[in-house]
């Protein structure tokens, strides 16, 4: 059996068209040799990549060629899949976010995501959007109206 | 014949059969109710009462009463001259008037002369011998007559009401006030042998308690005082009554429940008395080992032993749910849980009342007595069948349909949920304590509606592990504690096997019987419809999203 690796592509929108060294650049994720099983079927093939900081970096690919399983890699969202296996490393600022003394809570809290479908909880607006921050254990009242103020009408959502 | 295998093939054999089945179990489960509400239901109505002469071998007598039933009866069967008559029909009539003579009687419709219903026939509710017909002819105070005639019957409702006003001054110091004070003697009791037991019984101490216990004792003398009084009171007056066979009988009114003379009653007032004589039964205390009076207790057993039921059995279910489904890696061990919880579903109710008995009351209950309540030796406190065990027993029952139900629940919260809510960097716990248990509320609360509607209607374990004929006292009253659950209680379903089979009067317990079944199958569709409620709430509340 072959297995066909698609290759994936990085694209870094340049700040600086004139400049642009992705070798210079100061990366927040690095993968290295980075292969993910669900089960039996590979899903992705020795991944070199590195995300450079401040900038937006975007996975191209045709559909199934594993951009969002790399995605998911990035804050071990996978980890909740059955019969996931890794090979390789993912360094964040340079440090393995595999290791055994990482929490992953906390990872996940520094890897914000934004899912491909929204997916809001049972309960009020309010509430959705201050959720993270009283995961945190921030229940003053005050300091969450701010900050729910803000995300509902600042630049998150177009216009203040 | 084509028409006929036409006709198969097409599938409406199929769809008659369906229809049949669910057409034969409408007419079941509506045939069950009427049949309930009309037999017992009818019990409460103050129906009319004959005179009826009657001519027989015996000779002429008269008899009152109330005609329960009417049937037809061979009568070469009961040993007759069928030749003379014939097949005919015999009339069953409630005599009540038990102390005196036997209070159902059949008599044969082809030996009665006349039937009559008398306006000034009077039925007396008595505390003991059941129903008692008559004549009312004078009341007298002490020994001296107050009244007969025309005014005898004013007169007697004036000191009827009377002495049920004294009845409730009674009870209140019996039950409530000298119950009270026989509680706290019984604690203080209790205290003073602990002290004993744990050699701390100093002079003091002891000469403490004992000045309680002094206090407790003159309150009781004072109150007995009072009740002896409030007695004394109230056995003041008498009726006298002429019964069937002209014989003058006296009645203490004392021995008065309520007096009524139907056959002068309007339908309106008719009704009025169904209402109070209803509300009674709801309301008061059984008499007469059960075959007369309320059945009160039994319905404040069912509701709280069912309530004390439902707040044990959801945290377990709940958390045996979530370790199964959220928490155990799914293998083998897993799957051989799942299949024992699926088989203890299957478990006959009466094994769970010996594993109860066996393990909860005098294994558990037995070392708890003799480990933290040595005071109350040679006496079991928990040690005994009661409230606790009985709800546990009932909480293992029905564990599993509330585990079942809350894993269905479980599984069908949508994955993005949970991934939402972990990539936002909550930990597991959060998420299921925040998102997922919330949306599986409503599967959580399936599985207490069924447990509910299986634990209530549930009888056999309950004769093992707490529940009486006659409980002197409710799990629930106003002495510390509140919640009493070492007590024995009450239930409606023991209740209809007690009356039904138990008791020495089955002639007179069938309508109660009825009356209860009625009122146990009112209290499960009570619950269930409360339960169904806040389901449907939390449904409505959580269902754009789950969708």
């Amino acid at each position: 059996m072959t297995t066909v690796q698609t290759p994936i592509s990085v694209s870094i929108a340049p700040m600086d068209k004139d400049n642009l060294d992705i070798g210079k650049e100061v990366s927040t994720f690095e993968t290295k040799n980075f292969n993910l099983f669900y089960g039996e079927k590979q899903a992705l093939h020795g991944v070199n990549i590195k995300i450079p900081e401040h900038r937006v970096t975007a996975f191209i690919g045709p559909s199934g060629c594993g951009k969002s399983t790399l995605l998911r890699s990035f804050n071990r969202m996978n980890d909740l899949v059955d019969n996931v296996r890794i090979e390789g490393e993912i360094l964040l600022g340079g440090k393995d976010i595999h290791h055994p003394k990482v929490d992953v809570s906390n990872l996940r809290r520094q890897v914000g995501m934004v899912f491909q479908r929204p997916n809001p909880f049972p309960k009020s607006i309010y509430e959705n959007v201050g959720y993270g921050l009283r995961l945190q254990g921030v229940n003053q009242r005050s300091i969450l109206d701010d900050k729910v103020e803000w995300a509902l009408k600042g630049p998150p959502c177009g216009t203040r | 014949m084509q028409n006929i295998s036409k006709w198969w093939k097409s599938g409406s054999p199929w769809i008659w059969l369906n229809a049949g089945a669910v057409a034969i179990s409408m007419v079941t489960v509506i045939g069950l109710l009427t049949l309930i509400l009309v037999r017992g239901l009818g019990h409460f109505w103050a129906a009319d009462i004959i005179e009826v002469r009657y001519q027989d071998s015996n000779g002429a007598q008269t008899m009152i009463g109330e005609l329960i039933r009417k049937e037809q009866v061979d009568l070469k069967n009961l040993g007759k001259e069928a030749s003379e008559r014939g097949n005919g029909e015999r009339w069953l009539l409630k005599t009540g008037n038990r102390e005196l003579s036997a209070d159902f009687r059949w008599i044969e419709q082809a030996n009665i002369v006349s039937v009559s219903t008398p306006k000034e026939l009077v039925v007396l509710e008595r505390k003991e011998w059941g129903d008692f017909y008559g004549y009312l002819i004078s009341v007298s105070e002490k020994d001296t007559l107050v009244a007969d005639g025309g005014e005898a019957w004013d007169e007697f409702t004036r000191r009827v009401e009377r002495v049920e006003g004294l009845g409730k001054k009674t009870h209140q110091l019996e039950r409530v006030e000298m119950g009270a004070i026989n509680y706290q003697l019984e604690q203080l009791r209790l205290k003073r042998r602990k002290l004993e037991l744990d050699g701390n019984d100093t002079p003091a101490a002891l000469e403490k308690i004992n000045v309680k216990v002094q206090k407790l004792g003159r309150e009781f003398d004072s109150y007995m005082v009072d009740v002896r009084a409030l007695n004394k009171e109230i056995e003041r007056d008498s009726a006298l009554f002429q019964i069937m066979d002209g014989q003058k009988v006296t009645i203490s009114i004392a021995q008065v429940v309520e007096g009524l003379r139907p056959n002068s009653m309007s339908t309106v007032q008719k009704i009025g008395n169904y209402i109070s004589t209803f509300v009674g039964f709801v309301s008061d205390n059984p008499r007469e080992a059960n075959t007369e009076g309320g059945v009160f207790p039994a319905i404040f057993g069912t509701v709280v032993m069912v309530l004390t039921m439902s707040i044990i059995v959801t945290p377990f279910g709940v958390i045996a749910a979530v370790y199964l489904r959220e928490y155990a890696s799914q293998g083998i061990v897993t799957k051989i849980v799942r299949i024992a919880v699926n088989n203890l579903a299957g478990v006959p109710s009466i094994v769970f009342g010996v594993f109860g008995l066996g393990f909860f009351v005098y294994f558990l209950g037995g070392s708890i007595d003799s480990l933290f309540y040595p005071e109350y030796a040679p006496a079991p406190y928990l040690g005994t069948s009661g409230m606790m065990w009985a709800s546990l027993t009932l909480a293992l029952l029905t564990l599993p349909v509330v585990i079942v139900s809350t894993e269905e629940g479980l599984t069908r919260i949508p994955r993005n949920l949970r991934e939402g809510s972990l990539a936002l960097g909550a930990t597991k716990a959060e998420t299921l304590w925040k998102v997922v248990l919330p949306m599986a509320s409503p599967s959580i609360m399936t599985g207490l509606i069924l447990a509910v509607a299986r634990a209530a209607g549930e009888v056999a374990p309950l004769m093992l592990v707490g529940v009486v004929k006659l409980a002197p006292e409710l799990p629930l009253d106003g002495n510390f504690p509140f919640l009493h659950i070492e007590r024995k209680f009450m239930h409606l379903g023991f209740h209809i096997y007690d009356v039904g089979f138990q008791s020495p009067n089955v002639e007179a317990a069938q309508p109660l019987v009825y009356a209860t079944a009625f009122l146990l199958v009112l209290i499960i569709v009570i619950l269930n419809l409360a339960a169904i409620l806040l389901r449907n709430n939390l449904r409505e509340k959580y269902r754009g999203i789950a969708g």
